[in-house]
């Protein structure tokens, strides 16, 4: 275990255990053997791929950062960024992928790469799963309800009862909310950024951590912004660009 | 639902930071995956192939990516032991089955967009009956070939390195966030291949 990944399940233990320092947000189920379970098959599911990121930082992602491609379009990576904590966590739906070749996959037409099946159904090769978040405070955006749905992809082989306590188990969490094509299915889930790696944990003294991230990555993508507040002064920072990836 | 708990892979992010390339420490024996006995299903988990010739067949795989496959499979020949061949088409002995098309959701990543983009990605199907895998998918995203030959070349080192086993390390093709100029298997991996590891 390295020392990232004990640190937060070390703050999901104490957030259990008591309620005096995390507030009133002991739910049962949640357990730090859970967070470990989750982390470890969050951070597992990039470890076949390959691909490019445009950002260095934690800070690169905030919505005051503008990001543009090679044909002059601007985007933003996000389109909140708030503060809060999971309550619950409830199954989504499963996607049973398309034949290669099928026309209905090719972008444009909103369908992607995968039909929408139940949950449990055994021929879907990835699921979704929705998680109720109550917002405690919006670092940037324009949130006004008090819960958010958020979408998380899990694989056929994780176990819901185990990645639900451990999403709950997180405690206080920033989420850098945007929307992704994966939850199109749901125009009322958002996704949280980088496919959902770049969770951040906030301890009670306010140190950020990125339970679903190697050691490395976390240690890059935070040496400049490592705390909730300055996550919050770098997010009211003068607007700036970054090139897109393509 | 009874918990199934995966062997604790050494995952690395995926991306290359385009205005930086990331150091990553690794053991000097860390990339090989073993028998893991894990078909994937976009679970994020590797296993070892199942033997050492190396059959391929392309399903919709396009001239300029199939050009750079040819490039790889030399490469991979030129390895002691493990041997690559083409089978057209697919068949029961067919060890990595190569797709080649627009993704955009699979697996449940989003594959485009402004701030990071997926170029492949591979997938333990069918395991054999020792656990190890009978037969890998790779899958490369066409919506990215505008890089060029060896961009491709790089992308194709990195997946297919995956459909042997191989995990990231920081070294070579199978650097998860090296420069998509590295086209070369390291002699750590060859090792891998060549069980000397």
């Amino acid at each position: 275990m390295n020392s990232k990944r004990a640190f937060a399940i070390l703050l999901s233990i104490a957030c259990v255990t008591s309620t005096s320092s995390c507030g009133d947000r002991t739910t049962v189920g949640a357990s730090g053997e859970d967070l470990e379970y989750l982390a470890e098959r969050q951070e597992a599911r990039g470890s076949a791929t390959s691909g490019r990121k445009a950002y260095d930082s934690i800070d690169d992602l905030l919505p005051n950062v503008s990001y543009v491609s090679t044909d002059g379009r601007r985007s933003e990576a996000v389109e909140a960024v708030v503060v809060g904590r999971v309550t619950s966590v409830a199954p989504g739906v499963g996607f049973e992928p398309r034949p290669e070749g099928d026309v209905e996959r090719q972008p444009g037409t909103g369908d992607g790469d995968g039909d929408v099946v139940d949950f449990d159904d055994p021929n879907a090769m990835w699921r979704t799963v929705e998680l109720k978040v109550t917002v405690d405070s919006v670092i940037a955006g324009d949130i006004k309800a008090e819960s958010v749905d958020v979408g998380y992809v899990i694989a056929p082989i994780d176990d819901f009862e185990s990645v639900a306590s451990g999403f709950v188990a997180l405690g206080d969490v920033v989420l850098l909310l945007d929307r992704s094509v994966v939850f199109a299915y749901n125009p009322g889930l958002y996704g949280v950024v980088s496919n959902g790696r770049l969770l951040l944990q906030v301890a009670s003294d306010g140190e950020l951590a990125l339970p679903f991230e190697n050691e490395e990555e976390s240690r890059d993508l935070m040496r400049d912004v490592h705390t909730l507040d300055a996550l919050k002064a770098a997010a009211s920072a003068p607007k700036r660009e970054m090139p897109a990836v393509s | 639902m009874g918990r199934k708990r995966p062997t604790k892979l050494r995952a690395v992010a995926a991306g290359t930071a385009l205005s930086s390339i990331f150091v990553q420490s690794a053991p000097a024996s860390a990339n090989w995956s073993g028998v893991t006995g894990v078909e994937d299903n976009c679970s994020g988990q590797n296993n070892q192939a199942d033997n050492e010739l190396h059959t391929f067949a392309y399903v919709n795989v396009q001239s300029s990516m199939s050009q750079q496959l040819v490039n790889l499979r030399s490469q991979i020949d030129a390895a002691e032991t493990v041997v690559s061949t083409l089978s057209v088409p697919l068949t029961d002995t067919t060890d990595a089955v190569v797709y080649d098309e627009n993704y955009t959701t699979y697996c449940g990543f989003q594959w485009d967009g402004p701030v990071e983009e997926t170029w492949g990605i591979t997938q333990c199907k069918f395991l054999n009956g020792a656990n190890a895998c009978d037969r890998h998918e790779t899958r490369f995203d066409t919506d990215n070939y505008l890089a060029g030959p060896t961009f491709r070349l790089h992308v194709a080192c990195h997946e297919i390195g995956h459909s042997f086993g191989l995990l990231h390390r920081n070294d070579k093709c199978m650097t998860n966030t090296a420069a998509p100029t590295v086209t070369q298997y390291s002699a750590h991996d060859k090792a891998h291949w060549n069980n000397e590891l």
